[in-house]
């Protein structure tokens, strides 16, 4: 995962080049939808994948608020 | 990572045919935003490309992961509340940017495994 996987800055990148939006909330997808998706995103379809994890792990609130927080600094981008 | 906890079938040909092809659209990623014909095409190509790796491995996990997981939840919810779709494209390039954010963090995670264990265990 850490050889494979692109980083944000990376993927943000990208979007920026191609005049993609950088955040939900630039296209009407407020707080609550992100937040709510971070909990129930897994159970979306059967496949394993890292929100699985995080679950398993006991991990969900914690990403879900480091997510929130991403969103919620605009310094960032 | 399916495939380490899950033994899930992994094809390393067909992951190649997908990675080779997302390669070939950031290559000439700011030609998308002028929309010229390369970039245009090469992610016409992407698409095509990454539905036959799907019909070789018989799903779509070469071409959708926890960000389309997250996109499907958002296009629901829009749904529900009766708002004008987005397009899947714009979404899920938002999910993605979400995804990274959890890979990147995940990779320095230090897991506390007895109480994952413990929490599991109710």
């Amino acid at each position: 995962m850490a050889k494979t996987a692109k980083t944000t800055a990376f993927v943000e990148d990208i979007m920026k080049r191609a005049g993609a939006p950088l955040r939900p909330q630039d296209v009407g997808v407020d707080e609550k939808i992100v937040h709510n998706s971070m909990l129930i995103a897994k159970e979306v379809r059967q496949r394993y994948t890292i929100l699985n994890m995080l679950s398993d792990l006991g991990l969900t609130e914690k990403y879900t608020a480091i997510i929130e927080h991403l969103l919620n600094d605009s310094s960032i981008i | 990572m399916s495939q380490i906890i899950n033994n899930e079938y992994y094809c390393e040909a067909t992951a190649k045919i997908s990675a080779d092809a997302i390669q070939k659209c950031i290559d000439n990623i700011d030609g998308v935003k002028t929309r010229s014909d390369a970039a245009i095409g090469n992610i016409m190509d992407g698409l095509i490309r990454t539905g036959i790796a799907m019909s070789y491995v018989n799903n779509s996990r070469p071409a959708s992961g926890s960000e389309h997981h997250l996109s499907h939840y958002w296009e629901m919810m829009f749904l529900f509340q009766g708002k004008e779709a987005l397009l899947h494209g714009t979404k899920v390039g938002l999910t993605s940017i979400l995804a990274a954010k959890i890979y990147e963090t995940f990779v320095h995670e230090k897991v506390d495994f007895d109480a994952a264990i413990e929490t599991a265990k109710i």
